[in-house]
């Protein structure tokens, strides 16, 4: 599958939805598109494997386009894995250009919300597990770039413990529909120490 | 409860020092770009320790703009103004540092780590995955299939006679576009052929300039572009292209 002939966007079903809306049409927000990359239901394309970053195997990624009615959209999600850390540790990232919804698994992570934050989230620390909605992160983006860095997160609900429960989780929220032969395995611990 | 006995107690809720199994974990004052705490990592014996970042400046670039390589190139010289060496796979460290000079190496390498982290985020771009021009031609290949030539050549007032990238054969009008990247040479270029162009056949010619919007475009480059033609940044290619033929 050529990624190039895919993002021939004027296939995309989701950019013509941007485009159905005149305002939008006559200057592209961003903002907006990607509210409704999120909104369309999607499917994953292809088949990926964990690919070592450099050779350096402590470092792993799994990364493949999401389909929207059947057109390959700039869309991707990526899993970060860290198979050599000594606690689960791994990350769900959606990313258009950049990260726009993330999920940070990691015992060690804490995180601090910023001022410029919705009404119901609190300052933090946010300590482990946790994730960064496009929505809770919108109000960073403007018309034309997207949000720097996501800057406010959430606690992860409690019963994400494992890795496959916390895919689906995110594919969930994210209306990505995935099947079971879809989920990755995480990779196995690669030195002894 | 006064000032002092308040400000205590909120350092209480903050995390504290623990030991993951391999390393004592210690989260310090320092934010990354993400908000992220910043953890420092303390290994060793009881005379003499290293403290490093476990990669975590790498990590929240590839956290921000997905898992690509980044050359250690960009690493060193933040790290060398903080005084910190960087590891093989981009951990930055302080080694041999005793117990009395511990509490100033964590705080070191966390200040270190959260420059390096501001760094790669504000600066770099990873070369992008995909060919432009691939890209541009399956969009011209939907928008107007049979339409457009690849690099064809057009006489300016001047008689000088330019190449563009791509030529449009629209009713009566010819879009020419140039794909361009961010450096004066490309910019250049592209703006004395639209120009000399366009004045040699005022309104026959629509001039568009595609750039790529992964990379870092200073504005006043973009700015420049738009004396001559519409710049259309690679994301917004498809819509600006399917108006144009719509």
């Amino acid at each position: 599958m050529r990624r190039c002939a895919a993002s021939s966007a004027s296939g995309w079903n989701i950019e013509a939805l941007v485009r159905s809306n005149p305002s939008v049409a006559a200057q592209p927000d961003i903002r907006v598109t990607v509210d409704r990359l999120l909104a369309a239901e999607k499917t994953l394309a292809g088949t990926a494997s964990f690919q070592p970053l450099q050779g350096e195997q402590r470092q792993q990624r799994w990364r493949k386009a999401c389909v929207i009615q059947g057109e390959v959209t700039p869309l991707d999600i990526e899993v970060q894995a860290y198979p050599d850390s000594p606690n689960l540790k791994f990350r769900i990232i959606l990313i258009y250009q950049r990260a726009i919804w993330r999920l940070d698994y990691s015992e060690d992570g804490t995180h601090f919300n910023s001022t410029n934050r919705p009404n119901d989230l609190g300052a933090g620390p946010i300590c482990g597990p946790h994730y960064h909605t496009w929505e809770d992160n919108r109000r960073f983006s403007t018309k034309s770039a997207l949000p720097h860095t996501l800057r406010n997160a959430r606690n992860v609900p409690s019963n994400l413990r494992t890795f496959e429960n916390a895919f689906r989780w995110f594919c969930g929220e994210t209306r990505i529909l995935v099947l079971t032969a879809e989920i990755p395995c995480l990779p196995t611990r690669v030195s002894l120490l | 409860m006064n000032a002092l006995e308040s400000v205590a107690a909120a350092l209480l809720g903050w995390p504290e020092p623990r030991f993951d199994g391999v390393s004592v974990v210690v989260p310090t004052f320092c934010l990354y770009p993400t908000n992220a705490v910043v953890n420092v990592y303390v290994d060793g014996a009881a005379r003499e320790f290293v403290v490093h970042d476990r990669g975590g400046a790498i990590e929240q670039f590839h956290a921000t703009l997905g898992m690509e390589p980044v050359p250690k190139s960009l690493i060193f010289g933040t790290a060398r103004r903080r005084g910190v060496s960087v590891a093989k796979d981009g951990a930055l460290f302080v080694s041999r540092v005793s117990a009395d000079e511990l509490a100033g190496a964590m705080t070191l390498v966390a200040n270190a780590s959260t420059d390096v982290a501001h760094h790669l985020i504000d600066y770099y771009r990873p070369p992008p995955r995909q060919v432009l021009s691939a890209e541009v031609e399956a969009l011209l290949d939907t928008s107007f299939p049979s339409q457009w030539r690849k690099e064809e050549v057009v006489s300016g007032q001047s008689t000088k006679k330019h190449r563009f990238d791509y030529v449009v054969r629209l009713d009566g009008r010819q879009l020419l576009i140039d794909l361009v990247k961010p450096d004066s040479s490309s910019i250049n270029a592209a703006v004395v052929s639209h120009l000399d162009v366009e004045q040699a056949e005022p309104n026959r010619f629509m001039h568009r300039v595609i750039y790529d919007d992964r990379e870092k475009w200073p504005s006043e480059s973009l700015a420049l572009l738009r004396v001559v033609a519409v710049p259309i940044a690679r994301s917004a290619a498809p819509q600006a292209l399917a108006r144009l033929a719509a």
